[in-house]
């Protein structure tokens, strides 16, 4: 990873980890998580839970890399494929850096969840807290009587991905020098199939699952 | 054909494969999920024991009555027992039916240390064949259902549920 690269990933790191930090704190998510699991454990499970919980957050700090790194990659090389079906070559690093910049739009979902929790939605729950996902067609739907492999696909239709495809394909039409038409067909046949893949595995995986 | 175009080709049939076996995947679960479901609608005619031996009739049972599979050394069960207690005070009308697999003997035992089911229209029964089990897919104990006067499915419920959430799920009914 070149260090242009790389400054530029260690900083959307460092904003996912600020923001859910602050969230933490701001929400006070362990309570909340404290408070629902009262309703099924005792007090001493719970403590025990929400100790688990401390002892171990770390490694989300270590994941949270990982996992970022792991998304980019994998949506830099579909996209590299999509660009290898209309005969167009580009180099994987300046694909990546396509990738890892649009990436940047989805921290808009976590600044706009705490913003609604922190300032409009005050008297909310853990359930509530999972299943919101800002501008997403979950909001008009509601969650509250889905199936719960029906939450997933909801939250993912929001126009933040929207916003995220536009935002690959205006980078991806500067790279092969195509019009923007073309660049988001591109986006939609190659990041948009996978897209379409991941959801229904997830729906079926929380499918067999509940 | 040119080599780039069998890599496009084999691209193409393996995305379309891994599109269809996860769509066919999942419509099949959904079906058989949802099958199983329409079983549970009506209360089975399974025959259970009461404690004594002698047969036990679920169907027979007037009003709203909720079923409670379980497991007397399973803890979750024991918190939900306690919550049936809470629930005892505020709805006296319906009945609760403990199930359990377990040897008969442990049964016993039980109900001697847990006064709640020698309560009237509280019945602790023995799933001796485990079928009744069986019919619902029980995987994990506590594990409830609440039939109407019917005996029509009015909610499952896998795990604990607190008195609170159970009362009001039995006034929409009311």
């Amino acid at each position: 990873m070149k260090l242009k690269y790389f400054n530029l990933f260690f900083l959307l790191c460092l904003a996912y980890l600020g923001i859910g930090i602050i969230t933490q704190e701001l929400l006070k998510t362990e309570i909340l998580l404290a408070e629902t699991l009262l309703e099924q454990f005792t007090r001493d499970q719970v403590i025990e839970v929400v100790n688990f919980n401390r002892k171990w957050e770390w490694i989300t700090y270590i994941l949270l890399p990982i996992i970022l790194l792991l998304k980019i990659a994998v949506i830099a090389k579909i996209i590299d494929v999509g660009a290898f079906f209309i005969d167009k070559k580009v180099s994987y690093s300046k694909l990546f850096s396509a990738v890892l910049k649009a990436e940047f739009i989805f921290l808009v979902a976590p600044v706009l969840k705490l913003g609604w929790f922190y300032f409009f939605k005050t008297d909310f729950g853990l359930v509530d807290l999972q299943n919101f996902y800002p501008l997403s067609l979950i909001n008009i739907t509601g969650y509250e009587n889905l199936k719960s492999w029906f939450i997933y696909p909801l939250q993912a239709l929001n126009l933040i991905e929207m916003a995220y495809w536009f935002l690959l394909a205006y980078q991806i039409k500067k790279l092969l020098e195509i019009d923007f038409g073309k660049s988001f067909g591109i986006v939609m046949s190659s990041y948009g199939v996978v897209l379409l893949i991941w959801i229904i595995a997830v729906m079926f995986f929380t499918l067999n699952m509940s | 054909m040119t080599k780039k175009k069998k890599i496009k080709t084999l691209i193409l049939i393996s995305v379309s494969l891994l599109f269809l076996i996860l769509a066919y995947s999942f419509v099949n679960s959904y079906y058989t999920k949802h099958t199983r479901e329409a079983e549970l609608i009506e209360l089975p005619d399974i025959p259970l024991h009461d404690l004594s031996g002698n047969n036990f009739n679920i169907e027979q049972l007037e009003g709203l009555k909720i079923l409670v599979f379980m497991d007397p050394d399973c803890i979750y069960c024991k918190n939900q027992i306690k919550e049936f207690k809470e629930l005892r005070k505020r709805l006296s009308y319906l009945t609760i039916v403990g199930i359990s697999e377990q040897p008969l003997e442990k049964l016993k035992d039980y109900i001697n240390t847990e006064p709640f089911f020698n309560e009237p229209k509280n019945f602790m029964t023995h799933d001796y064949t485990s079928k009744m089990a069986d019919h619902f897919w029980i995987g994990t104990t506590p594990h409830l259902l609440i039939y109407d006067e019917n005996n029509q499915l009015i909610k499952q419920n896998k795990g604990f549920i607190n008195a609170d959430k159970l009362i009001a799920i039995l006034e929409k009914v009311q």
